[in-house]
């Protein structure tokens, strides 16, 4: 053969790896843009991002952080147990549909929207000076908007108004507990406000005061919808925010942990915001009412002491009292006047059982009912977790269509074991079917199904007796747990009791509901004791996806990845796309295809911490925070991406998407070495990489990863790690190469 | 080089033309006429392994994406065999059956093809479980007496990509 004949065969060699290289199809990775910092005063908490999807100003962000202003003064933490500077209420937005948010002066200026740190509504002798004016503190802000609306909820120790229900500002009634276990620190009960946007977060209305500080409000949730309905629930503790026995994976004093008595609190919104009763203070808010039937005495027995406005000790025959208390509401608000005759509320939550001391559990209780109309609801809700054990931290993710084959409408799930607080528990799940004329948000929609008829009862024998048939159980074996279709559930670890492999622990349970699609993602340990003490195990964080088209769970997968035991995964995060937006009028020729939604992808993200024992002095330090991306309804994820991995503390990040999803948009909070924490912004973006085929955030296939098992055991001799395997082409070319010269030779 | 069918292993050209012959056509060898494709050995052959291959497909737990399905479809069903039949079935075993005593049959399988099955299992151990590296060697002893019985590499490459077609496919639908 010629040179000539030699290069031919180069070439071809050539040829064919490059038809090999790109034949093969890009996949999508993650890459960051700058981040940008948003607070200003170095004391940045609970930064919260949302985006607007519909009106005029579609596509703005919204973020919402406490911050320590230059005027305020020091208070103390219960939670963290030290003296800090008191917060107020921030507000930024920038509109990331026609400028950069990556520059800093895209965004509005910080406003200020509760601006108590600088008043007192009481005198509180919370660091042994004797009384002493007690500043505003404003608690973690909440954040929803829908359509042009943005409502942020906070509570906060500054309660001048004594009585809501009237305009006029009547004397203060706010209370305090003095803390026997804090060193006798006392501290003023908190109460709610709400702040409401109409323009989507340019202008802002005065907060109103809505609960008056005679109980200790917590754990606040706003939803609404873009026409106006909206409601607000929280809880108020009328012996104060209780300390919690830290043996959860919080720090305590979250509200977790609460009083007999402790109720569930209601107020919504006329659909107009208007002020159509000019003689309350409530604004276009409804007078508050509670969803809970617990405050059925006086206080009795050991508390902390609980004080007036005065300084004087409140008798317990004036604080409200009880023997069950609910805690940690979830709500939401959904409206298809299709299948709704209303816009109806959903509400859960826990409530201790009312067992005169038989049972140290709790339940998870559910209503739902028109928006307006709260009283429709009884106050008991609807049992639905397993009366026998102890159920909590309640959370549901609805959706205004049913799936077109599923009939899929909610999905709710909690926290359930044998065990009470900070013992293992499992995940445990029913959902909602939309079917034959019924809305999917009923007790008697759900499925598994629930007692429906006596499932809203108080009384703690009835309650135990009830027959709900066991949840699914999202968790149970979650290393070995198979996929399982419906037909499969009853020999399938979707079918385990609370007690099956009671040792391993599921929290911090994330759901996704989309179409027919259902996302179940948890942090997970095979073993809490050994994770607790001995550092032997660690949290991860795995999701499941169910098929509802085709009534098929899979097998739990873990997209953290991470065997470093002293490395625990945290705050786990799991986002869809929004829905679309008006660039999307026409979705076969959409003005902006970024504002359709893609209902198949979604974002995961958590943060890492240092996995310390419970027996160490030590403290558990945050490290960075990854995020991923699921493609093809999880069929596919991206790499991770160090959302935030500086040298640095980051914590709680918040995501939102744009609806294509080729966008994300994260704050999160970064604790620097001096202990400055500021809310920080970052834009994490799409680009299309070499398909790694079996790369992304599930690494090497588990016993339960069946996805990927066929290129791994099959496709024949490529690399399945790889994008390109030059092996055997390099060997064609090497072929081609030693017969072409041995030609040459013989012909010579 | 013998073109009138299955009557034995024709694959050495004759003297006289391999000195014209581009290395490329040497390894291809020759292609197959219409009536050896649908040819009862061809077609138990073909249609035999692809029934293994679906039911096998079908056992196999797990589903694909549609963008791994694309992928897995252009790696293991188009790319993939054609590599692999060019360099085992044919430059190596074309490079054996030179040898003589290489081309003895035992059980209709030759030296050549047992040593390019060994090969072709063995390269397989690189990226893949040892399951899997044993049992691609019998369809690799199938598609090695095609290249000997036929004369070329096209006949065991479409064996090869059909069962790997099939293969796919069930494991992704059924």
């Amino acid at each position: 053969m010629t040179a000539t004949g030699t290069g031919k065969i180069a070439r071809l060699a050539a040829a064919m790896a490059l038809t090999i290289a790109f034949a093969a199809p890009a996949a999508t990775q993650l890459e960051q843009g700058d981040a940008v910092t948003l607070s200003g005063h170095g004391g940045a908490f609970k930064t919260k991002i949302t985006s607007l999807t519909t009106g005029p100003n579609a596509g703005r962000l919204v973020v919402v952080y406490g911050d320590t202003p230059a005027a305020a003064r020091t208070v103390y933490d219960v939670k963290a147990q030290s003296e800090r500077p008191a917060r107020d209420v921030f507000i930024r937005y920038c509109d990331a549909q026609s400028v950069d948010c990556s520059d800093l002066g895209n965004w509005s200026a910080a406003e200020d929207i509760s601006n108590t740190v600088a008043q007192s509504s009481s005198d509180a002798d919370w660091r042994g000076n004797g009384a002493e004016p007690y500043p505003g503190d404003s608690g973690k802000p909440q954040l929803f908007a829908a359509g042009n609306r943005v409502v942020v909820t906070w509570t906060d120790t500054y309660c001048p108004d004594g009585d809501p229900a009237t305009v006029a500002a009547d004397p203060v009634v706010q209370r305090s507990v003095t803390y026997f276990d804090l060193d006798d620190r006392e501290i003023p009960f908190s109460c709610l406000y709400v702040a409401s946007s109409a323009d989507g977060g340019a202008t802002w209305k005065a907060p109103v005061q809505l609960s008056s500080g005679e109980r200790d409000a917590i754990q606040d949730v706003s939803r609404g919808l873009g026409s106006g309905q909206w409601a607000i629930t929280w809880q108020e503790d009328p012996l104060g925010l209780q300390l919690g026995s830290a043996e959860g994976p919080g720090e305590g004093a979250s509200g977790a942990r609460v009083s007999g008595g402790t109720e569930i609190w209601y107020a919504y919104a006329n659909g107009t915001w208007t002020d159509d009763d000019a003689a309350d203070g409530y604004g276009f808010w409804h007078p508050p009412v509670r969803l809970t039937d617990n405050a059925t005495q006086t206080a009795a027995g050991p508390h902390d002491v609980v004080k007036d406005s005065s300084g004087a000790v409140v008798d317990d025959a004036s604080i409200e009292g009880g023997d069950a208390g609910a805690s940690r509401a979830n709500l939401a608000l959904q409206y298809n006047p299709d299948i709704d005759s209303a816009p109806t509320a959903l509400v859960a939550y826990e409530e201790s059982k009312d067992s005169e001391g038989v049972d140290a559990g709790k339940f998870v209780r559910y209503h739902h009912f028109a928006w307006n109309d709260p009283a429709s609801s009884p106050p008991q809700g609807c049992i639905i977790s397993n009366p026998a054990d102890n159920a909590r931290r309640v959370r549901f993710v609805p959706q205004k269509n049913p799936g077109t084959q599923s009939g899929m409408r909610l999905a709710i799930f909690w926290k359930e074991g044998e065990y009470t607080q900070g013992g293992p528990s499992d995940i445990m799940l029913r959902k909602g079917i939309a079917s034959g004329g019924s809305t999917g948000f009923a007790p008697s929609d759900m499925t598994p199904p629930v007692d429906t008829a006596g499932c809203d009862t108080s009384d703690y024998t009835t309650a135990i007796a009830l027959n709900n048939t066991r949840a699914l159980n999202i968790s149970s074996r979650t290393q070995t747990a198979r996929a399982a279709a419906d037909t499969e559930i009853a020999s399938s670890t979707l079918a385990d009791s609370t007690s099956q492999n009671f040792e391993e622990n599921a929290i911090a349970h994330r759901a996704l509901l989309r179409g027919d699609d259902l996302y179940v993602g948890y942090t997970y340990t095979p073993v809490l004791s050994e994770l607790l003490y001995n550092n032997t195990q660690n949290y991860n964080f795995y999701i499941r996806h169910y098929d509802g088209a085709v009534g098929q769970w899979s097998a739990p997968e873990n997209l953290s990845n991470i065997t470093d035991t002293s490395i625990n995964v945290r705050e786990p995060r799991l986002v869809g796309t929004p829905s679309s937006g008006p660039g999307c009028a026409d979705p076969s020729s959409p003005a902006d295809p970024e504002q359709c939604q893609d209902t198949s992808v979604f974002y995961v993200a958590w943060g890492l911490q240092t996995n310390v024992s419970a027996w160490s002095l030590e403290q558990p330090e945050n490290l960075d925070l990854q995020v991923g991306r699921g493609e093809d309804r999880g069929a596919y994820y991206t790499d991770l991406l160090g959302l935030a991995a500086t040298d640095h503390e980051e914590a709680e990040s918040q995501l939102r998407p744009t609806p294509a999803g080729h966008y994300l948009y994260a704050v999160w909070n970064e604790t620097d070495a001096t202990g400055s924490t500021r809310a920080k912004f970052r834009i994490v973006s799409t680009y299309e990489a070499p398909e790694d085929t079996d790369a992304g955030l599930t690494g090497a296939a588990g016993d339960g990863d069946s996805k990927n098992w066929f290129q791994k055991a099959f496709g024949c001799t490529y690399s399945p790690e790889a994008p390109f395997d030059p092996l055997l082409p390099a060997l064609v070319a090497g072929g081609f190469g030693l017969l072409t010269y041995r030609n040459r030779r013989r012909r010579k | 080089m013998g073109m009138a069918g299955p009557a034995g292993p024709s694959y050495r050209p004759a003297a006289g033309r391999r000195r014209r012959q581009a290395v490329a056509s040497i390894v291809v060898g020759r292609l197959p006429w219409l009536r050896e494709i649908a040819g009862p050995f061809n077609l138990l052959v073909s249609l035999g392994g692809g029934l293994a291959a679906v039911v096998l497909g079908a056992l196999l737990p797990g589903d694909l994406s549609a963008r791994e399905l694309a992928a897995a479809f252009i790696g293991s069903v188009v790319l993939q065999p054609a590599l692999e039949e060019i360099f085992f079935r044919g430059m190596l075993q074309g490079q054996l059956l030179s040898i003589a005593r290489l081309r003895r049959r035992y059980l209709g399988i030759s030296g050549a093809n047992a040593i390019t099955t060994v090969a072709f299992a063995l390269l397989h151990l690189v990226h893949r479980p040892a399951a899997t590296a044993l049992l691609v060697a019998v369809p690799s002893l199938v598609y090695g007496y095609s290249r000997e019985r036929y004369g070329g590499v096209a006949l065991p490459y479409m064996q090869h990509a059909l069962h790997n077609a099939c293969l796919l496919l069930s494991f992704a639908f059924l």
